[in-house]
């Protein structure tokens, strides 16, 4: 299998384990440290630009002080402190901001469906199946009927529509469901619930989505009453099941808690978390709660710019404008970017960092290596000399000891790929990078095997420099 | 068979230069068992290394089969070594990783010969030195008789037309280095060239063709009686 020049070698480093064990494990560790130094630092930037493309990191955030602080503040207190109020009229702001480019309201919203099966949490809407109403959440501020609802009902930090109170509630009979079962036009999800977005059209130019099935919804719709509603690519599939194809959904109603909700639109596929999400106009005056609605959860404002350069121009204009119409202090303006962009520069900086040493730690390994291997080139001499009187060219002699450079390189780069794979899991989790790739390991890996055989180069060169008449006179 | 013209080799130490070999001119026939005598540090290796194109020469020629081999690219004087010379050395020089078997394969791999062949010439070579028995011995594990019998196996793997060896019996005691110039003898009957540094002057009588060299100068060069040149 090996002819006999190379198998000179290899029993010479079996021979050897322990110098050879140091060896490898040498180049393993300094491999592995600088492929996960390389990953961890080409996948922030990667993960940086990733989500600094983001329309989310082109916008800014208007909310009133209190909605800006911490959501934990008990609910009293806010409800004293609040004295201003966002609506999305606000949005005109943007008419004195020339760069932004859309305004728009994207509010957190949940459905509660009915499904066919969970008997138990099926509760219809006000007045049997009749004209659908606004509200569908679950009644935050507890209304004397609390207890006819549904737990899950009560879990409602996303659920900012403040529905009708409990006594417009009914559980649904089971011929009441039988009878939705029958209409074709009516659809009941296995679903319990499903979270999405309340928002404004200008939402949809902001993010660049597009209807993949019928249509978006405009800003007359904002005033309309009928409760419409657009799906998410995967939402709709999943809606549709295996026998229905997605375009069918379009006209058919959406049984839910708050009532029927006609599907006017299905979406091109946006971002695994918008995919599986509904859209529904934000409306000012939702189910007649607007005092309730105020209190718990206030609108925020979002204007986007196109250049990222604008934000902070931009973000003065508003403050201005904001400042004038609600006065100091209580409208506070974020700017998501500025906060990303410094947590991007950290991770960057630490990154660099860790490539810093960990290359470091890699050229001092091969330094060690190197030398290791060269003062074999003193032991191995008088063998080299034989082996050319035997008929070696100075090219077979240089291969052959190249071949245990790269018997090395090829070793410790496995072995150092196996050390980089959780190492730089973990060092990317910690970093909070989710979108990690692999294939910077196995980049540093080859490059890092490629610098090894690179530096067994200079040992093999030096072997083939040697004078066989000299090394013939050698004693070892 | 191979012919030096004033071949000279001289080591340059800096600010003292050592001449090795001084206007060396001899001839060596096909057939011939010519033998390198002289003392210590007179220049017999260093003439065998240039023989054997393992060193080249300062100054002179050096004809190979009529052909000036002086400056020969790298990969033909190794493929010369291959082929056609045999290397015998004092100190046997096996490779102690490798079995008796292995040692005398290694320089059939340089010659390009497939496995299987290597081993069956292998073990066909350690039999007529008559160490069928060691083949899968390591070096260690042998006398030193035994090695420098594999040597001998390992010098004729490829057939050489010239077999280049430097105090064979050196390391030797008498009986054993007996056993040694016995093959050398049986060797240059089948009718290959040999070449042997020795001290011993009654292996000297023995060789057909005497070298004397005595400070890098050929002193005289004899032929005994019994030679075929
Ligand atoms: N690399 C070298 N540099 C300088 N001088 C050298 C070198 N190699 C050999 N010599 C000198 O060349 C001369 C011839 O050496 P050589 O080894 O050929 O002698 P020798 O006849 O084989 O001796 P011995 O019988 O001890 O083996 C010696 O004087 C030696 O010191
Ligand atoms: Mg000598």
């Amino acid at each position: 299998m090996f002819n006999e020049p190379v198998k000179i070698i290899l029993r010479r480093f079996r021979d050897r384990s322990l110098e050879s064990g140091l060896l490898i494990i040498a180049v393993a560790l300094g491999i592995g440290a600088f492929s996960a130094g390389l990953s961890l630092i080409m996948n922030t930037i990667k993960f940086s630009n990733e989500i600094m493309s983001s329309p989310e990191y082109k916008e800014l955030v208007v909310s009133t002080r209190s909605n800006a602080n911490e959501m934990d503040v008990p609910v009293k207190e806010k409800l004293v402190n609040e004295t201003a109020v966002l609506t999305s009229e606000d949005l005109e702001a943007a008419n004195l901001a020339p760069d932004v480019e859309w305004a728009y309201v994207q509010n957190h919203s949940m459905l509660m469906l009915i499904s066919a099966d969970s008997s138990s949490n099926n509760f219809g809407p006000p007045g049997g199946m009749g004209a659908p109403q606004g509200g569908m959440g679950g009644p935050q501020g507890g209304g004397p009927d609390n207890g006819q609802a549904p737990p899950d009902g009560m879990d409602n930090n996303q659920d900012e529509q403040g529905g009708p109170g409990g006594p417009d509630f009914h559980r649904m009979s089971e011929e009441e469901i039988a009878e939705a079962k029958a209409d074709a036009d009516i659809i009941l999800s296995d679903l319990e619930r499903v979270s999405g977005f309340e928002v404004t059209p200008q939402f949809f130019n902001s993010w660049n989505i597009e209807a993949a099935e019928g249509s978006l919804f405009s800003t007359s719709d904002l005033r309309g009453t009928d409760n419409i509603i657009v799906l998410g690519s995967e939402f709709a599939k999943l809606l549709a099941g295996d026998d229905m194809k997605v375009s069918d959904l379009l006209g058919k109603k959406l049984l839910a808690r708050g009532g029927y909700q006609t599907i006017v639109g299905i979406l091109n596929p946006v971002s695994e978390e918008y995919d599986s999400k509904f859209f529904k106009p934000y409306r000012e005056d939702n189910g007649g709660m607007r005092g309730l609605r105020r209190g718990f959860m206030d609108t925020r404002l979002r204007f986007a710019v196109e250049d990222p350069e604008q934000l902070d121009s931009t973000e003065t204009q508003l403050q201005n404008w904001f400042t004038s119409q609600f006065g100091d202090a209580q409208i506070v303006i974020s700017n998501p970017r500025a906060e990303a962009e410094q947590l991007v520069a950290r991770n960057t900086g630490i990154g660099i960092l860790i490539l810093f040493l960990s290359a470091a730690g890699f050229f001092i390994a091969l330094v060690n290596v190197s030398n290791i291997l060269m003062s074999r080139v003193l032991r191995m001499k008088k063998n080299v000399g034989i082996l050319m009187a035997l008929g070696a060219s100075r090219k077979d002699i240089r291969n052959l000891f190249l071949s245990e450079s790269l018997l090395l390189a090829v070793s410790g780069g496995i072995a150092g790929v196996i050390l980089a794979v959780p190492l730089s899991n973990y060092m990317e989790t910690a970093a909070g990078i989710t979108s990690g790739s692999w294939l910077f390991i196995a980049a540093g890996a080859i490059i890092a095997g490629v610098l090894t055989f690179v530096f067994g180069l200079i040992p093999a060169r030096q072997f083939m420099k040697i004078d066989p008449a000299i090394a013939m006179r050698s004693v070892s | 068979m191979l012919r030096l013209e004033n071949i000279c080799k001289q080591y340059d130490l800096g600010d003292t230069k050592v001449d090795a070999l001084k206007n060396i001119s001899l001839e060596i026939k096909r057939g011939d068992y010519a033998a390198i005598m002289g003392p210590s540090g007179s220049g017999k290796s260093t003439m065998m290394h240039i023989i054997g194109i393992l060193d080249s020469a300062t100054g002179g020629k050096y004809y190979l089969e009529d052909y000036d081999i002086t400056a020969l690219p790298d990969k033909e004087q190794a493929r010369i070594r291959n082929k056609h010379f045999g290397f015998i050395f004092q100190s046997f020089n096996l490779f102690p990783e490798l079995s008796a078997m292995e040692n005398v394969m290694l320089p059939m791999t340089y010659a390009g010969i497939p496995v299987k062949e290597r081993k069956e010439r292998a073990a066909k070579l350690l039999y007529e030195v008559g160490l069928e028995h060691r083949m899968t011995h390591l070096p260690t594990m042998l006398s030193g008789g035994e090695q420098q019998r594999v040597a001998i196996a390992r010098s004729l793997s490829n057939d050489p037309d010239l077999i280049l060896a430097d105090e064979p019996t050196g390391n030797l005691p008498s009986d054993k280095g007996e056993e040694i110039m016995e093959i050398l003898e049986s060797l240059n009957k089948r009718g290959v060239t040999v070449v042997m540094v020795t001290h011993n002057p009654s292996q000297g009588k023995r060789a057909g063709y005497v070298i004397e060299l005595r400070d890098g100068e050929l002193c005289s060069s004899s032929t005994n009686g019994d030679s075929n040149v």
